[in-house]
């Protein structure tokens, strides 16, 4: 009971998303009876496992204190190079495995350049991934300029990415795996001990014998990976890429972040707080559709939801302090 | 004594060094200033003939929503925040100034003054939410970005509206060949001139040197912070309002953009965010040569979707080299 406890003052944010999203789903329930239908649910939970993933690499960024503005086009660029090259080359079959791996590895390279400037070169995270959020947004509409922007996904992954198993959604169980994996480096390696570390101070963990710019440039690293996959992700749920994909995601990246109760300097939060996030997230924006409530005021309550969601984990972060 | 009688006799050799020794100190000082000729060189290259006083008059013009727009992120920028929500204000103070401005001159100036007070509301609440609650600029300014964008989305749903004639023929005339916007510039410089040697300016130097030190030597610094991202909010409401009448229309969606041309801008034009050094007058020049980089390569006929690559790359590549500067300098000062 007292470990309870523990485990649950350290993490009441966390809990208290989970609430939140709990609570939420039963009120548009009330109202809405058809929100609660099983295959509503499949529909958001397969959006959750799209936006869930994009948001691990936010999570490892903003733990270490920075921020990753280029998660949007990170996303789209390896959504479109996907269905261009799967084109281009005239893959068949289950080829693409190789085509995602080449994805996942030029995004990769994005986040390695990321973390090269922002640890090495002692630059501003914001201003460093913005501007490189631009470069691979000039690059990517540049080189499809020629032809038709985007196209399709193949059909075998397309059918993988809407297919299901034993009636759960197969991307629903891909992020699940996700979410385990991402728990335990978090909780139970080094590399995550040390990424709290470094959040935590930088000072600190460089005293304390970490490799503080290594870690940082991993962060970024990994935040690029976790683009990349998002996108394919998209990709195979929609069966199509096309230029701007990611553009509402970088927002949304950063909300949830913030809504699981992970501190904007770094230091403190984790993925389980993230996936929290995501649902409320989920959920709030088939809540706004579902009451047809137009673009410009979702945007508004958006950007509340992210100013609140900031405060309160500040104000619980100062009781605490005060606590201890 | 030695030194007033060199200058008296101008000793164009030493003159010269001094400038170099200058330059090679303070690289990131005098990079605007070389990049404004380079690129006017380019240009009369490219496209001999271009350049004219009635061409500069335009190419001023254009310029000055981003100018306008990056002497707030310069400030802010100098205290080591940034300002994203400088594109929720450009665009929220823009379709306002495009729907309701009436056609009298008091209305015209009524509702300057009004987007004015809406900018500056704007930034002190960016301000008090980072003071007030220490928070990540970026973020809560990234917040505000959204519910900025959002109402001015409620408010013009699609670009348009209707301009008052008046506010963008006065704008727009020509006294001679200059725009109304020269007569813009000289007050800013004068601006900054002024507000650089005040408390104030010190100030905000003194906490993009070093925060904590800024605090422990008497200095408000949520005051003064909360006042610069007020300056921020008023010089992104002026820029919204000014493109109202160069665009003459109104777009919710005009200012997005301009979150990496005022931070490329603020870069080229020397600011240092890792050092807090900079000035505003070369964050004018900034601007300035990054709108003409954008002319520089429809000339060479590039198509569009390189500018958005080369501005990128432009602020990666200089941040770059001004910071690992920065560290190549630490470190010698270091082993000295």
């Amino acid at each position: 009971m007292e470990k309870i406890k523990r485990i649950y003052t350290k993490n009441s944010s966390i809990v208290f998303a989970y609430i939140i999203a709990a609570v939420m789903f039963i009120f548009v329930s009330v109202f809405r009876p058809e929100f609660a239908t099983f295959g509503h649910v499949k529909v958001m939970l397969i959006d959750a496992a799209i936006l869930g993933t994009l948001a691990i690499g936010q999570t490892f960024v903003i733990l270490i204190g920075g921020i990753d503005l280029s998660i949007q086009w990170n996303m789209c660029t390896s959504g479109i190079m996907f269905v261009m090259l799967y084109k281009a080359w005239g893959l068949t079959g289950w080829q693409f495995m190789w085509l995602i791996l080449l994805c996942l590895a030029v995004t990769t390279a994005v986040g390695f350049l990321n973390g090269l400037g922002v640890a090495y070169l002692n630059m501003h995270p914001m201003i460093m991934t913005y501007g490189m959020n631009t470069i691979i947004q000039g690059v990517v509409v540049a080189v499809t300029s020629k032809g038709f922007p985007g196209g399709f996904a193949p059909d075998e992954y397309y059918d993988f990415c809407v297919g299901t198993t034993l009636n759960i959604p197969n991307l629903v169980l891909v992020w699940l795996v996700i979410i385990a994996i991402i728990s335990i480096l978090l909780a139970r390696t080094p590399f995550g001990r040390k990424i709290y570390a470094v959040g935590n101070s930088e000072t600190v963990a460089y005293f304390s014998g970490v490799k503080v710019k290594r870690i940082k440039m991993l962060a970024y690293a990994i935040s690029g990976f976790a683009g990349g996959l998002g996108g394919l992700l998209f990709t195979g749920r929609i069966g199509q890429a096309y230029l701007g994909m990611g553009d509402p995601y970088l927002f949304q990246s950063v909300a949830v972040v913030a809504i699981g109760g992970t501190s904007m300097v770094g230091g403190s939060g984790n993925y389980i707080g993230t996936v929290g996030g995501t649902l409320i997230l989920i959920i709030l924006n088939s809540l706004l559709s579902a009451f047809l409530i137009p673009a410009s005021w979702q945007k508004v309550i958006y950007g509340i939801l992210l100013l609140g969601a900031v405060m309160l984990t500040y104000s619980r972060n100062i009781k605490q302090g005060r606590k201890a | 004594m030695e030194k007033q009688a060199e200058k008296r006799s101008f000793d164009v050799k030493a003159t010269l060094q001094n400038g170099l020794t200058y330059s090679r100190k303070n690289f990131d000082q005098v990079l605007p200033f070389i990049l404004l000729v380079v690129v006017l060189v380019l240009i009369s290259i490219v496209q001999p003939g271009a350049i004219s006083g009635k061409w500069l008059a335009n190419k001023i013009d254009g310029a000055m929503v981003l100018i306008l727009a990056s002497m707030g992120q310069s400030l802010v920028m100098l205290m080591y925040g940034t300002d994203l929500s400088i594109a929720g204000i450009i665009c929220l103070t823009n379709t306002l100034s495009a729907l309701f401005m009436p056609n009298t001159p008091f209305g015209v100036i009524g509702t300057i003054l009004a987007m004015c007070l809406l900018g500056v509301v704007a930034g002190i609440f960016n301000g008090f939410i980072i003071t007030r609650f220490k928070m990540q600029p970026f973020i809560v300014t990234l917040a505000t970005w959204s519910i900025f964008d959002g109402l001015a989305l409620y408010f013009l749903p699609r670009d348009g509206g209707n301009v008052a004639p008046l506010y963008s023929n006065f704008m727009m005339q020509r006294i001679g060949i200059l725009p109304i916007s020269v007569f813009i510039l000289p007050l800013l410089i004068l601006m900054w001139s002024w507000l650089k040697r005040t408390r104030f300016g010190v100030a905000i130097f003194a906490i993009g040197r070093n925060e904590t030190a800024a605090h422990n030597s008497g200095i408000n610094v949520n005051m003064v912070k909360l006042k610069v991202y007020a300056f921020s909010g008023l010089f992104a409401a002026l820029a919204g309002t000014y493109r109202t009448a160069y665009v003459a229309s109104g777009s919710p969606t005009a200012g997005d953009g301009y979150v990496l041309l005022t931070c490329c801008a603020a870069v080229l034009g020397g600011i240092n965010v890792a050092s807090g050094r900079g000035s505003l007058h070369r964050t004018i020049v900034g601007a300035f040569v990054l709108q003409l980089i954008t002319d520089l390569l429809v000339f060479c006929g590039l198509s569009t979707y390189w500018t958005s690559l080369i501005q990128g790359a432009l602020l990666i590549i200089v941040v770059a080299t001004n910071s690992g500067l920065d560290l190549l300098r630490k470190k010698r000062n270091l082993e000295v």
